[in-house]
């Protein structure tokens, strides 16, 4: 077993990896991040994890809780059983996109219970020291926005950490939880700029949400895996602080790099 | 006999934008409502019938008590189908 620091977020993992092929998961994932030089006990978490979930992929995930009150996950590719107190994790997958999955599965759980923030189904790219977030189901274009929009930093493709803070500011992180575009990113955390819930289209046009409009939208693009009323409600009321605190747009986009015009 | 309506206790309202948002905590839908579906709710809080609530209302937006019935009642079905309300 090794063991690995990881920052995610503001958060410190260890990581205690069994086997060699977890490892080279663990590393396509994470690349050569830096590991975290803050351990505050408070921020810090543990996952013992490993490949052994031999089953074919699936999207079904049962919850239920085993006698020692953990919560668990489980899903055809991944397990994911997590302690009481949210400290400690146990994590077997398939995969990479097991693996993508059940950390995702894991840190919207954190998160959420410690009024953190929210993983929003996202691409996110920097433009000038801003965070544009773009929104949207599967297939709808976030990985095409964020090919597009090179040399931008890109902080996420898929999954977007949103810090949502008591004094209601909001700042993004860069998220290691990636689907397709896995370079690491340079910068670490950006203040948010705007969000925008994708469209195609053959025009390009932004028009603003309003807020209840904007908060339905965001809801529908969170990814979250119930497990009790308490933490579902806080779902809730971080996507009313974002987007009391973010203007959200519907932008219909075409499939080239002049949307950047209209938005920024 | 008067058909009473009361709202589902379980649920989480937020306003927002002069909208109101309600969250039904069991299944963890939420369903908007306008200016006025707001009011109606916000009006149920002492479990009424159509009655009640149609007088309130035709005070409340100068409308005729014909058309507030009939809209009352197609709400208040309609907040009894998402789980909102239930009638005794």
């Amino acid at each position: 077993m090794e063991q690995l620091w990881k920052q995610i977020g503001t958060h410190s993992v260890l990581f205690r990896v069994i086997g060699a092929e977890t490892m080279s998961f663990m590393n396509q994932m994470f690349g050569e991040r830096s590991d975290s030089q803050l351990r505050d006990p408070d921020t810090s978490f543990t996952i013992t994890i490993q490949q052994g979930c031999l089953k074919n992929p699936g999207i079904n995930t049962t919850f239920t809780r085993d006698v020692q009150g953990r919560m668990i996950f489980d899903r055809p590719d991944y397990y994911l059983a997590i302690s009481p107190d949210y400290r400690e994790a146990d994590v077997r997958f398939y995969n990479y996109v097991g693996l993508r999955c059940v950390l995702m599965n894991w840190y919207s759980t954190i998160i959420t219970h410690y009024d953190w923030g929210l993983l929003v189904h996202s691409s996110t790219l920097v433009d000038q020291g801003e965070a544009y977030v773009f929104a949207g189901k599967s297939r709808v274009g976030k990985t095409t926005v964020a090919k597009l929009s090179h040399p931008r930093t890109l902080l996420s493709d898929e999954a977007s950490i949103l810090k949502i803070g008591q004094d209601g500011r909001v700042i993004v992180y860069d998220s290691p939880l990636r689907s397709n575009i896995m370079n690491p990113s340079p910068i670490h955390s950006v203040p948010i700029k705007a969000i925008y819930m994708l469209e195609q289209s053959p025009i390009i046009k932004k028009r603003r949400l309003d807020k209840s409009k904007a908060l339905l939208s965001i809801l529908e693009n969170i990814w979250y895996w119930p497990h009790n009323n308490e933490d579902s409600l806080k779902v809730v009321r971080l996507c009313k602080a974002l987007v009391e605190q973010v203007p959200v747009y519907r932008l219909k986009f075409q499939k080239n790099e002049l949307f950047w015009e209209e938005i920024s | 006999m008067t058909t009473i309506y009361s709202r589902l206790e379980n649920t989480e309202i937020m306003e927002i934008d002069g909208k109101t948002l309600i969250l039904n905590q069991k299944t963890l839908a939420v369903t908007k409502l306008n200016e006025v579906g707001g009011w109606i709710w916000n009006s149920l809080e002492d479990n009424s019938s159509i009655e009640q609530l149609t007088e309130r209302l035709t005070k409340e937006y100068n409308v005729e008590a014909e058309k507030a019935s009939e809209d009352l009642k197609n709400f208040l079905i309609q907040l009894e189908k998402v789980g909102l309300v239930v009638s005794a």
